[in-house]
């Protein structure tokens, strides 16, 4: 009840580099306002009070998805959830960046959150985070006079903190072109499917025949920054998937090492042996479900 | 930082374009309720999970709570104002808006990640337990799972769920939780260690009625005591039951500083207490202290919603701008404590500016020119210094309050936690009855109980009539006659000794370290006892000192009745739904075990589930009939005069108050009672209910915890510069009981000489601090005595002097 805001000064910019400057000469009192739906929370919390607030939403052409068969699909860090999860280019050719969309809180959040903020916020159970992982993403990041692009890897440096720049704004989220063969999902396993979740997993796994050239796989809400599972890809890494018994016992182990990689802490949704456990559970599940489809 | 600048914002509002100014820190629901009075649209978690605050903006669904009012502009907002418009009250409409998303809110308890409705599924009617508003709910049950509680559209009875729905949110999670206590345990190590021994259930009732019986042998049954909390089922009243066979007098219970003032003030004054009849809709509705978005065992947020939308008016007294003070036509901001003393100035209004019914006076009050000759002792000005309400505002409240026919009246529970709160709610009993408001329709009435045992009948109390006069002495007449005593009654009875020595106590529904006040001798007191039981669902501050403590099954594990508030006298089926996990036993079933192996099994039951069928006797129905009837609703019978006390009339002086030994008339002594504010604590402590919590549960249920992280204090911007205090800091707030640390945020709309501080709060996370039941605990701060409610024991808990420093 009667959760106001703190009181804050506001900015309303209009142009990338206008943020960029501004940023830089706020220093840490001030923080980008896009959607809203994390920074609000904390601020009613008074978890953070941030003196100024810079109002992006104004900016245009941040907000669109475009695609071709040479860049590979760009999102604009202003795209709510909600226009991520209706677009059809990434439902086809991504997704399970589709799939993190639709279960990212509930239609009213979705309606005004995006995917900039989600990144931005760096929760440990960021949604896209684990999808755009295994697909070799990257952040595009512009600050005073420069410009660069973060791979997702190493954009994410612990829970709430990005390696972006105090002048720096995150403007687009660039995905490459899936190779081939490739076959990707996201799953998550919350109380509720409009709460946080408790852990999730992203799985890309390029099929070369019925060898597994490639395996990607992420995973959130069980460490500090949401990571690539490298030892559990390795596992299934040039590895035949014949069927039967022998492949249950591959994605066995996948699973297993994934979960044993993973750090996860006690808190109120869950305790750490019951996360590694559903780290298992997803990877397993995610693999099933991957391997049928191209069997399909 | 910038002066503050104000935005000019244009939006079209249900089809309406609406030109305002705005700071940039309003949130777009603020200005739909404050400035724009839309009742339906609500805040109720303000962190976009609830979706009270639905709107639809530029053709899509947002949550107005996390929009900045600046960013409404141009944009154009639909509420539910105008969706449901024609139809009144909760709708269908209303909980699709809400919740869009089907089934989003149901919960997956194994772990599995399935697609709901794909697994065998029930829906079951019933009511939330979780507070007193018992919102007739629809029970989703999944392969033995309660997955959700859906507000129930179908059988008529209030379903409308509060505005954060903290039961549809907290229930299923308790149910399934990964922290409930699931077999009997005892203590080995020293108390408070946390080394526990898992035994059998027969050990543990055993080693208590062992315990219990060989006290009561050597030092009296008075010497075990029993401390209880709000009732969900009959657990209550079984403790009441086995309290009274046992020969105790020594029960806490929250009557002390709930409902009973007021309950006393009505059954003296005009023979019973009233509740607002929301059978007909007021004319005007008076919130005193309670906000119904949010908590409600009255005056319904569905019969508000349907008084703003006919017109009606609402008056809203409470230090904190509320849900209600935003809508209210007239918003009373007094000094924390001092409702007594309004009470009086808007009572002494009405009788010197002869606004009350003429006729009611004349023939059916006892007293009245007594009370006139009274209150022409005391000035306007000086209610208006000990209030800080404007005279003006006081006036206007009265002239209103008795021009504006009917006028319901709810006071909330900071006027039964006062030293003066059987005068402060005698003086507002008399107020309803001279303005006519009595047992008329839309105002407040008297209930007729439906055929039901009576509590005091199932509590044996005339089998077995208390010998509160061992524990109570000649105090406290009105706890005595309410199976009650007041808690520091009892610590002082533990640490001292006298009147009798306490030995052993059991704990229910309850956690008096952290709910008592004076923590710290509550403490001290648990500390001596021989033996503690605690009957809980969870580890608390309380259980942790526990010698035994048994696992608690809640409501919906077992069959159970709802009798309880018994003022609102309706009855209810809370069937049961799921099994109970582990060893879990619930409270009735316990009390009646322990009952049969302390030798008085002659008045319990071979299974405590008879005594379903007992409490339904007088309707004639067994319980299982019962449950397909859902609910007895009390009659009302709008009996105009007719007035159950011994003169047959309003009793504005009663002799029988003075007989039993207290003031027989509202008295400026007690209701206008100075407040001292020594230099040392400048500021007024207060507190409220806070909204994701029911009083101090359930701080480890993730969905509550993330609405409300931290305890919060709330100090005005002018006071929290004065002491050099930054927004968002952890700060001390102290009084001469102790000192606590809760995180700052400011609020304009408080009083400056006000510190609203955060209730209930301990943290399931510290284990190694004794569940840190010391560090923003509020009880830390509240004294035990010396000052007490001569009739109930009753302390002021609102409005005690303290002072802020940075931590």
């Amino acid at each position: 009840m009667l959760l106001g805001l703190p009181e804050f000064e506001l900015v309303s910019t209009e142009t990338v580099e206008e943020t960029c400057s501004l940023l830089s000469r706020s220093g840490a009192q001030a923080v980008v306002l896009a959607g809203g739906t994390d920074l609000l929370v904390k601020m009613k919390h008074r978890r953070t009070i941030p003196r100024r607030l810079i109002n992006i939403k104004g900016i245009p052409n941040l907000n669109q998805i475009r695609h071709d068969e040479r860049d590979g699909l760009r999102i604009g860090a202003l795209t709510t959830i909600q226009a991520i999860e209706a677009s059809s280019v990434i439902g086809k050719k991504f997704p399970a960046v589709k799939q993190a969309a639709s279960v990212l809180g509930t239609s009213q959040i979705r309606n005004v959150g995006t995917i900039g903020g989600n990144l931005g916020n760096a929760s440990p159970s960021a949604e896209f985070a684990p999808p755009l992982l295994t697909l070799g993403a990257s952040v595009r990041c512009a600050g005073r006079g420069a410009e660069r692009l973060i791979p997702i890897e190493e954009f994410f440096i612990s829970p709430g903190k990005t390696a972006l720049r105090q002048d720096e704004l995150l403007t687009e989220v660039q995905v490459p072109n899936l190779p081939s063969g490739a076959q990707g999902i996201y799953l998550k396993h919350s109380l509720r499917k409009m709460d946080v979740a408790i852990a999730s997993a992203a799985l890309l796994i390029v099929f070369d025949g019925d060898v597994c050239a490639e395996a990607r796989i992420a995973l959130g809400a069980v460490g500090p920054v949401p990571f690539r599972a490298k030892k559990a890809e390795q596992t299934l890494n040039g590895r035949k998937l014949a069927g039967g018994p022998g492949e249950i016992e591959l994605l066995e182990e996948v699973a297993r090492v994934a979960a044993e990689e993973s750090f996860p802490i006690d808190d109120f949704r869950g305790y750490a042996g019951y996360r590694r456990k559903l780290v298992a559970m997803l990877v397993g599940k995610g693999l099933e479900r991957v391997i049928a489809r191209t069997r399909a | 930082m910038n002066a503050r600048t104000k935005y000019k914002v244009r939006m079209n509002v249900n089809g309406e374009a609406r030109d305002i100014a705005v700071d940039p820190w309003r949130t777009l629901l603020e200005v739909l309720v404050e400035d724009f009075r839309l009742a339906k649209t609500k805040e109720g978690c303000s962190i976009g999970e609830c979706g009270a605050c639905t709107v639809s903006m530029d053709s899509k669904l947002v949550s107005s709570c996390l929009l900045l009012a600046v960013d409404a502009d141009g944009k154009d907002i639909v509420t539910m104002e105008k969706l449901t418009s024609g139809e009144s009250g909760f709708s269908s409409l209303m909980e699709a808006f809400i919740h869009p998303d089907e089934g989003a809110r149901r919960a997956r308890h194994t772990g599995t990640a399935s697609t709901p409705g794909t697994k065998t599924s029930t829906e079951i009617f019933t009511f939330c337990h979780l507070c007193a508003g018992h919102c007739s709910m629809k029970a989703i049950v999944e392969d033995g799972k309660l997955v959700d509680l859906e507000p129930d559209m179908e059988s008529g009875l209030y379903a409308e769920q509060c505005a954060l729905n903290k039961g549809r949110f907290t229930i299923p999670e308790v149910l399934g939780h990964k922290d409930r206590l699931l077999y009997p345990q005892k203590r080995i190590g020293a108390r408070g260690e946390g080394k526990w021994q898992r035994i059998s259930w027969d050990e543990a009732l055993d080693t208590i009625a062992a315990k219990f019986n060989d006290v009561k042998q050597k030092f009296g049954p008075e010497s075990v005591a029993f401390g209880l909390g709000e009732p969900k089922g009959m657990e209550f009243a079984f403790a009441q039951r086995l309290a009274s066979a046992f020969g105790t007098p020594s029960v806490v219970t929250p009557g002390w500083s709930c409902g009973v003032p007021k309950a006393m003030a009505g059954a003296f004054t005009y023979g019973s207490p009233v509740v607002c009849d929301d059978d007909h809709l007021p004319a005007l509705v008076v919130m005193w202290g309670s906000n119904m978005n949010q908590t409600t065992g009255g005056f319904r947020r569905e019969s508000l919603e349907k008084l703003l939308e006919a017109g009606g008016k609402l008056i809203t007294v409470d230090p904190q701008k509320t849900d209600t003070a935003r809508l209210a036509d007239l918003w009373i901001r007094p000094r924390p404590g001092s409702d007594g003393a309004l009470a009086a100035g808007l009572l002494k209004v009405i009788i010197e500016e002869k606004l009350y019914e003429q006729d009611i006076v004349e023939h059916w009050t006892v007293g009245f020119d007594k009370l006139k000759e009274h209150f022409a002792t005391f000035s306007l000005d000086e209610v208006e210094k000990l209030t800080w309400v404007p005279r003006a505002q006081i006036e206007e409240f009265a002239r209103t309050y008795a021009r504006t026919k009917p006028a319901a009246m709810q006071t909330g529970n900071a006027l039964d936690q006062l030293v003066n709160s059987f005068q402060t709610t005698r003086a507002i009993a008399i107020m309803r009855a001279i303005c006519g408001n009595v047992n008329v329709p839309g105002g407040d009435v008297v209930l007729t109980p439906p055929p039901y045992t009576r509590p005091g009948n199932f509590f044996l109390l005339n089998k077995y009539p208390r010998k509160t006069e061992k524990i109570l002495g000649k105090n406290f007449k009105f706890a005595q006659r309410s199976a009650f005593i007041p808690p520091h009654v009892l610590t002082k009875a533990i640490l001292e000794e006298d009147p009798c020595p306490i030995k052993a106590a059991m704990f229910i529904l309850s956690n008096p370290l952290v709910s008592w006040p004076n923590s710290q001798e509550t403490y001290r007191a648990l500390m001596k006892l021989d033996l503690i039981v605690v009957s809980e669902l969870f580890m608390t501050p309380t259980t942790a000192l526990a010698d035994i403590v048994l696992p608690a099954a809640w409501s919906m594990e077992h069959e159970e009745l709802g009798y309880w508030p018994g003022w609102y006298e309706e009855i209810r089926a809370h069937p049961k739904l799921v099994d109970a996990p582990g060893e879990c036993w619930p409270d009735t079933k316990i009390i009646n075990e322990l009952a049969k192996r302390l030798g008085l099994g002659e008045d319990f039951w071979k299974d405590d589930h008879e005594a379903l069928d007992l409490m339904l006797k007088p309707s004639g129905m067994s319980y299982e009939a019962f449950k397909e009837k859902r609910t007895l609703l009390p009659k009302k019978e709008y009996r105009r005069h007719d007035y159950d006390t011994p003169s047959r009339k309003i009793e504005i002086y009663s002799e029988r108050v003075e007989k039993i030994g207290y003031a027989p008339m509202p008295n400026w002594e007690e209701l206008g009672r100075k407040l001292e504010m020594p230099d040392e604590y400048p500021l007024l402590l207060t507190n409220a209910k806070e909204e994701a919590y029911m009083l101090s549960g359930f701080k480890g249920v993730a969905s509550v915890r993330i609405i409300r992280p931290d305890p919060i204090v709330e100090l005005h911007p002018q006071t929290a510069q004065e002491f050099g205090l930054e927004e968002g800091k952890w700060i001390y707030i102290e009084t001469k009981e102790g000192k606590i640390k809760q995180r700052l945020s400011l609020n304009r709309s408080i009083d400056p000489r006000v510190v609203v501080a955060a209730f209930g709060w301990w943290f399931p996370e510290q284990a190694e601090s004794g569940y840190g039941w010391t560090g923003s605990n509020i009880n830390m701060l509240t004294p035990s005595g010396p000052d007490y409610d001569p009739s109930t024991g009753g302390i002021s808990l609102r409005g005690i002097p303290c002072r802020v420093s940075a931590a």
